[in-house]
């Protein structure tokens, strides 16, 4: 039995092994019970090894690690980062910190990390990789997505978990109030592109063509378009909006609902194929 | 390339990259460039995955929730179109029915991801440490066959089947395909719409739409007027920081399953 206040060091090349595992296995383990907790388990396995020589603490600190854990997982960088640094410095009394460390912020990280990371930073990326693609752009799409893959990794992910190592239990009072500024400046840019995304991501158009006596008049180009263009792209994200409001209508079946709509409406000449 | 070596390369890289999505997250940007490097058609790979990258906006995974794959979808769409020389209609009759069996599929996968859990935690209790770090590895190989095995289902017995079958489809039908595909965005930006504090930024969702509509301009370009709004509100919201609650309360996880 190791003594308490006998303390290891890890070499930087243990940590750097804990979040590399980390980062590719991330959610390869997810499952309903314990949701992330396996990832964890896995990522810190070999330096919680070097930290436990006794296979009762070993044991005990992987246990611990076991527990329900779920989060976004680039936040949770800084999570495995602190729980590392504290079970080196403290051992086995860190266990129980550890955990009410993890269990206090997924919750916060969760909803941040989301919003910001999940959401928006992918739709702005997508439709922007998406929209270059479709304009026949070859070279854009997938270079823009590699180097956000690598910001990602590199400046984000690795930095959240140094600083998480870094500042251990420190990590609530000098993220907190910064992320819940990022979040709201966030949010502002994701609201200001899917603004945008409406009228250029959706393509709905009419084939519809009014007769009064000889005038003919294209109920797209003359009717809708004079109104206000992107009418029926507006009025399709309304009604699907306050569909899925209702929890009886899931994303699933509001697809299911455009499929069959565009169907009925192709046969019946009421809507064309967008150019 | 033989045609049997492009559906075992497609079928190895769907497994590669059904382990990729779940956590390295790199190699999954270069879907469309692999399907291209394997049909021979780089600019169809490229404008099809363009298609569905869109169509799949906003329909992200949260907390756990199974959603439509728009990302297997494009990829087996567009190797299927591309082998049976037919275009964006084949895809998305191909690639939407086997994006939204995968949610299925994904659930699947996650329950049995519980006794892989549990099973490596009885491992641990025994003092197994090697053999438990070991049957970790089953995770993403479950997750990789999750993606592997639809794929290679449909790239080994599909272009013949699926042209035959397709040939069956009067015209209406192909095209109403294609208007759905065209439509489909509009659910993710409605589940998208629904994870924002919308009430409370309603204006800059405006400026958004009338930049893009109206004054016609490109993405990037709306982004930066984004990001110029954002960087005036990250600087406000020092002096004022919202507490967390309210903040989640705003984002809740509405479809969290």
């Amino acid at each position: 039995m190791m003594s308490e206040n006998q303390t290891v060091k890890l070499t930087k090349r243990d940590k750097e092994t804990v979040f590399w595992r980390y980062t590719v296995i991330t959610n390869s383990l997810f499952n309903y019970a314990s949701m992330e907790a396996p990832s964890l388990v896995y990522a810190l396995s070999p330096a919680l090894r070097k930290i436990y020589k006794d296979d009762d603490d070993y044991k005990a600190s992987l246990k611990n690690q076991y527990k329900y854990f779920n989060t976004t997982p680039i936040m949770a960088e800084s999570l495995v980062g602190a729980s590392l640094a504290m079970e080196e410095k403290d051992g086995i009394k860190a266990l129980e910190p550890v955990q009410s460390l993890k269990t206090s912020l997924m919750g916060p990280f969760a909803g941040i990390g989301d919003s910001v990371f999940n959401v928006m930073m992918n739709t702005i990326i997508g439709s922007i990789t998406g929209s270059l693609a479709l304009s026949g752009n070859l070279i854009a799409p997938p270079l823009i997505g590699f180097v956000w893959a690598m910001i990602m990794l590199f400046a984000v992910k690795r930095p959240l978990f140094w600083g998480g190592y870094n500042s251990g239990v420190a990590i609530v009072e000098k993220f907190g109030d910064q992320l819940s500024r990022l979040t709201n400046a966030a949010s502002v840019l994701g609201v200001t592109v899917v603004g945008s995304l409406v009228p250029t991501v959706i393509k709905i158009q009419t084939g519809l063509v009014m007769k009064t006596g000889k005038v003919s008049t294209n109920v797209q180009t003359d009717m809708l378009d004079k109104i206000m263009p992107s009418l029926l792209p507006v009025l399709a994200t309304y009604i699907i909006y306050k569909l899925l409001d209702s929890k009886k209508w899931t994303p699933t079946k509001c697809i299911f609902l455009v499929i069959v709509f565009a169907l009925v409406c192709s046969y019946f000449g009421i809507l064309t194929v967008p150019k | 390339m033989p045609i049997m070596l492009q559906n075992i390369l497609i079928t190895v890289f769907a497994f590669i990259w059904g382990i990729d999505t779940v956590g390295f997250q790199v190699i999954n940007v270069l879907t469309p460039l692999v399907v291209g490097a394997i049909t021979g058609n780089w600019t169809e790979a490229i404008t099809i995955s363009g298609t569905f990258t869109l169509m799949g906006l906003g329909a992200v995974s949260i907390g756990g929730a199974s959603v439509p794959n728009y990302g297997l979808a494009g990829m087996i769409g567009s190797y299927i179109a591309i082998r049976s020389g037919s275009g964006l209609n084949t895809a998305i009759a191909i690639g939407i029915p086997v994006g939204l069996l995968a949610i299925q599929l994904d659930i699947l996968v996650k329950t049995l991801m519980n006794f892989v859990a549990s099973h490596a935690e009885h491992l641990a209790d025994n003092k197994k440490f090697k053999q438990m770090n070991r049957f970790l590895y089953l995770g993403p190989v479950l997750y990789g066959l999750e993606i592997a095995v639809p794929v290679g289902i449909v790239a080994f017995l599909g272009t013949a089947v699926v042209k035959s079958i397709l040939a069956v489809f009067p015209q209406w039908f192909m095209n109403g395909l294609s208007i759905a595909g065209a439509m489909l965005p509009v659910v993710g930006i409605g589940i998208l719409m629904h994870y924002m504090p919308l009430n409370r930024y309603m204006n800059y969702l405006i400026i958004g739409f009338l930049a893009a509509s109206y004054l016609e301009l490109p993405v990037l370009a709306v982004s930066l007027l984004g990001a110029a709004f954002a960087f005036k509100v990250f600087l406000d919201s020092n002096k004022k920081v919202t507490a967390n609650g309210t903040e989640n309360k705003d984002q809740g996880d509405d479809y969290d399953e």
